[in-house]
């Protein structure tokens, strides 16, 4: 075999065994919760990713919200480029309710929800007031178990790798303790940032094996929750460390 | 006979549902913790599972924080293996999957989740407005119950104001749009059954309210809403003519609903699967964008999961709902009315589809893209909870 033959056999082998995401963008896409409306400045990082804070309008309804993100993902997750996508307490119900919707073929490696509301919170039920002063802004009218089960179909995320987080510990004095069935973090009960399919009053999350939604879901959390409220689960930033800006790597 | 066969399926479900249901708040009322649970998943769960003990959550170690960093300990962490997980997943496509008791809320599609709880200034009442949907389409009815109780015995009140709008959110700013509803004594509760078709006008798909306010004579007024999504007569998109047929298609059982369509666009449709015995098989979800005029949805029912379910044929079809997406808006779903009725298949025998995995070029793909994500060393992985760090 001459060197000819023998560079071109190297060249399509090396053509067929390069990584097809190679050379492009990893994107570390980030959502907040209630009353956010993405934009600006994202606070969660990892090395060799480009976070982004895409525009999820969080203030009126979670139809709008879901477009939204769908958009992003259009933008952000499609061709040679993928995506990791962070969120926290509503933004879980905004990728939920985005999976369920839209036709999706995009490059999303994971989900990580910390506090994911997509079960609904019992808070928006008690009074418009007190939903509003717990869950945020006008959308918290809307987060009723009840609304956000019945909506769509929690079950169809397409096979994303999905990993939970739930907090066991409140912000609020035990205020809200009342009105949230079972385990919780103040504002969203284990049957919600847990995944199951009712919105039983649970205390262990490794109880009602089976009684999940099914996507492709992974308890990032021991069986009692952890040791975070609401807010300090918050976009896993200081749970996973990706808080940190690449140049403040260490 | 066939209604016998209904009513002894929703039987079983609603038993299982309260079953569990009311294990959990006497877990709750009694501040026991609930039943007691295995340490890992169940062989046949898609994904994974991790939970170690049931212990308190772990005091990060310095070699865990720095894992999660992206650098790696010399001791070594476990991280969950996203390729792993999603290959366990996909041995079924993502809407066509094993239907089971346990899954509730695709049984039970249209149910409610309200609880009890305490009124505003009296801890020891407490109170339950539900009723008996959460989607209403065209000409159905709602039947609505509130339910007062003081150490769990139903308490007599005063309803002083109960009505219902189609701009939940904020009654208030059009008394016009209030539209009384009568409630009734009956039994230990308050009922009242209503046509919102009847009532209230809205060109499409719109939240309606319902809003009670009731005086227990001991504390002040307390009040309570609950919404719904009503599509009205003239908003409904498509509907299911009734008429269906049924091929094998590459291993799987497809049955094609008809449906009329009306206003074209992306529609999502769900339909459970249920074998000769009542029993759970399969769900499936059809999303596509459907033209005017008479066309047909395929419900695919994957073959590995009849050949798993290792089910009895003729299977039958049962909560055939969906609608057509309108995004931004909300309610964002313009509802069909449900097909109640029923369509029996042909009698198969389970060799007849085939038991390969789900494969397609959209599964590839991502199978590539999480190869290269678990060879990536700086990707930022998710710890595996519980436990020490491995050494």
């Amino acid at each position: 075999m001459n060197k000819h033959t023998t560079s071109v056999i190297v060249m399509a082998i090396a053509l067929v065994a390069a990584p097809r995401f190679a050379g492009a963008t990893k994107y570390l896409v980030q959502v907040g919760g209630s009353c956010t409306t993405g934009g600006g400045q994202a606070t969660l990082y990892a090395a060799g990713y480009t976070s982004v804070r895409p525009w999820v309008d969080q203030r009126n309804n979670i139809s709008t919200a879901a477009a939204n993100l769908a958009q992003a993902m259009n933008t952000y997750c499609t061709g040679n480029n993928s995506c990791v996508i962070a969120t926290h307490s509503h933004g879980g119900a905004v990728v939920s309710k985005m999976f369920a919707m839209y036709s999706n073929n995009w490059n999303i490696v994971q989900v990580t929800n910390a506090g994911s509301s997509a079960g609904g919170s019992e808070l928006a039920s008690i009074s418009t007031w007190v939903a509003r002063v717990f869950l945020g802004c006008a959308l918290a009218d809307d987060q009723t178990p009840t609304n956000y089960r019945g909506s769509w179909n929690h079950n169809d995320t397409n096979g994303e790798n999905i990993y939970n987080l739930s907090g066991r510990k409140d912000d609020y004095y035990n205020a809200t303790a009342p009105f949230l069935p079972g385990g919780n973090d103040g504002a969203v009960a284990f049957h919600s940032s847990g995944a199951f399919v009712s919105s039983w009053s649970i205390s262990n999350l490794c109880s009602y094996q089976g009684y999940h939604w099914q996507g492709n879901y992974v308890y990032g959390t021991t069986c009692d929750g952890e040791d975070a409220t609401h807010s300090s689960i918050s976009g896993t930033a200081q749970y996973l460390g990706w808080d940190k800006h690449p140049n403040a790597f260490r | 006979m066939a209604k016998q066969e209904a009513n002894k399926r929703w039987a079983v479900v609603v038993v299982t549902a309260a079953v569990v249901g009311i294990g959990s708040h006497l877990a709750f009322c009694a501040g026991a913790g609930d039943p007691g649970a295995p340490a890992s998943a169940p062989a046949d769960e898609p994904g994974e599972q991790l939970f170690s003990s049931p212990s308190r959550a772990p005091v990060l170690s310095r070699d865990r924080r720095t894992a999660f960093r992206g650098v790696r300990p010399s001791g070594g962490v476990r991280f969950v293996n996203t390729l792993a997980n999603y290959r366990k997943y996909a041995i079924y496509p993502p809407t066509s999957r094993p239907l089971k008791h346990e899954s509730l809320d695709l049984l039970l599609w249209n149910q409610r989740y309200e609880r009890f709880r305490p009124t505003r200034n009296d801890p020891s009442l407490s109170f339950r407005l539900s009723a008996d949907r959460f989607w209403v389409t065209g000409e159905e009815s709602i039947n609505a119950t509130l339910q007062v109780r003081r150490a769990g015995k139903p308490v007599t009140v005063e309803i002083t104001r109960s009505f219902i709008g189609d701009d939940a959110r904020s009654p208030g700013t059009d008394v016009a749009a209030r539209v009384p509803v009568t409630f009734r004594r009956s039994g230990g509760a308050y009922v009242a059954s209503f046509n919102p078709s009847a009532l209230v006008h809205p060109e499409r798909g719109a939240k309606l309210g319902l809003y009670v306010e009731f005086d227990s004579g001991a504390s002040a007024r307390q009040r309570a809403k609950i919404m719904f999504n009503y599509t009205p007569p003239g908003g409904i998109p498509a509907r299911f003519t009734g008429a269906f047929r049924e091929a094998i298609d590459h291993g799987s059982l497809i049955i094609y609903a008809q449906v009329e369509v009306a206003r074209a666009g992306w529609y999502l449709i769900d339909c459970n699967l249920w074998d000769r015995l009542d029993n759970p098989v399969a769900w499936t979800r059809f999303k596509g964008n459907l033209s005017t005029g008479l066309q047909e949805v395929p419900l695919l029912f994957f073959g590995k999961v009849l050949v798993d379910s290792k089910s009895i044929a003729p299977w039958h079809i049962g909560e055939l709902r969906g609608g057509l997406h309108v995004p931004m808006e909300d309610p964002d779903v313009d509802f069909m009315q449900p097909f109640t009725g029923s369509y029996r298949t042909s009698k198969y025998d389970l060799a007849q589809f085939s038991n390969a995995e789900w494969d397609s070029a959209q599964k590839r793909k991502k199978l590539q893209l999480l190869r290269e994500y678990e060879d990536d060393p700086n990707a930022p992985k998710l710890p595996v909870p519980g436990g020490p760090a491995e050494h």
